[in-house]
């Protein structure tokens, strides 16, 4: 009976740690950039490291998918040459009122996550977009293809 | 011999149909077309029903399919791109040196906007800039340039991600 009662209780414990250890568990993988903004009920897009996408939806759930390897590459690649660019940064005090084209805008990358690109129209008060062309033209690429992988994981 | 005739009859009907399938061609309008040189791609395809057909260097075709969100961003931007005014450049000197693989090269397709329906004549509307190429074409507006560069990095990293 002693021995039927020590071999469940030890059963009961690890399974408690294990569940305890499952709970605590943190992904570490490193995010390489992110989107935000408004669009098709998306509301964000995050790439991490090691090439899963993460889209979440305006009620909070997340769908995960995984790029290849190619695209991952040549995401990071924008992303990692955008770090550190200079940015054209302004704040106006007078923002229109017409109602924003539904997007995702906000680009931010680099560890720790600054943002390198937003909107540029009118409707907003705070404005940021690399100041050399080049690197203007890459995140808007980046800033599209995020937007169009994230459009085609729903 | 009766059973002979009705062999050759059903051998008939078969050939018939076979050549039938055969001869069907897939008349799916093609709405842009992205081409060059990366990770052994030759040519990507967007097809006006979302699919992406990627054919490789070796000759070999994969095919994709687009989903109906990222498919209407693709097409409203390629009618919009449908109609630009082109700046076209003739070198006769090029340079040299190696260029970085990559896919380049954009056509889009003639554009019916009362019929809302792509042609499938494709236009180069968007080449590589670099010295090492003699034929250049971009769009002349800046906007619309800015649309063509996003719409290539849409199709390429469409096409990196449909790679097996």
């Amino acid at each position: 009976m002693k021995h039927l009662l020590l071999v469940i209780s030890a059963i009961l414990m690890s399974a408690s740690i294990t569940t305890t250890s499952h709970a605590r568990s943190i992904d570490r993988t490193p995010v390489v950039a992110t989107l935000t903004g408004f669009l098709e009920g998306i509301h964000g897009a995050y790439l991490l490291a090691d090439g899963r996408l993460q889209v979440e939806d305006i009620n909070g759930k997340i769908k995960v998918v995984q790029l290849t390897k190619q695209a991952t590459a040549k995401l990071t690649d924008l992303s990692q040459s955008l770090v550190g660019a200079k940015l054209n940064d302004t704040t106006t005090m007078i923002i229109c009122r017409m109602m924003p084209q539904p997007s995702l805008s906000v680009l931010s990358v680099g560890s720790p996550l600054a943002i390198v690109l937003t909107n540029q129209d009118c409707t907003v008060g705070h404005k940021v977009s690399p100041k050399d062309k080049e690197l203007l033209a890459r995140s808007r690429e980046l800033r599209m293809s995020l937007t169009t992988l994230a459009l085609n994981a729903l | 011999m009766k059973l002979l005739m009705l062999g050759l009859a059903a051998s008939l009907v078969l050939s018939f149909s076979t050549v039938s399938i055969a001869r069907s061609v897939d008349r799916t309008p093609v709405v842009a077309s992205l081409a060059g040189d990366l990770a052994k791609m030759d040519t990507v395809y967007l097809l006006a029903d979302g699919r992406l057909q990627i054919k490789m260097a070796d000759g070999t075709l994969q095919t994709a399919v687009v989903s109906k969100l990222a498919t209407d961003v693709l097409l409203k931007t390629a009618s919009e791109l449908a109609d630009v005014q082109i700046d076209e450049t003739h070198s006769l000197v090029v340079c040299a040196m190696k260029p970085m693989p990559a896919m380049t090269d954009i056509q889009v397709s003639g554009y019916d906007s009362k019929a809302g329906k792509f042609d499938s004549k494709l236009r180069v509307i968007l080449t590589a800039d670099g010295c090492h190429v003699a034929y250049h074409a971009k769009p002349q507006d800046e906007q619309a340039l800015a649309a063509a560069l996003e719409f290539r990095a849409q199709l390429l990293v469409l096409a990196l991600n449909a790679l097996k």
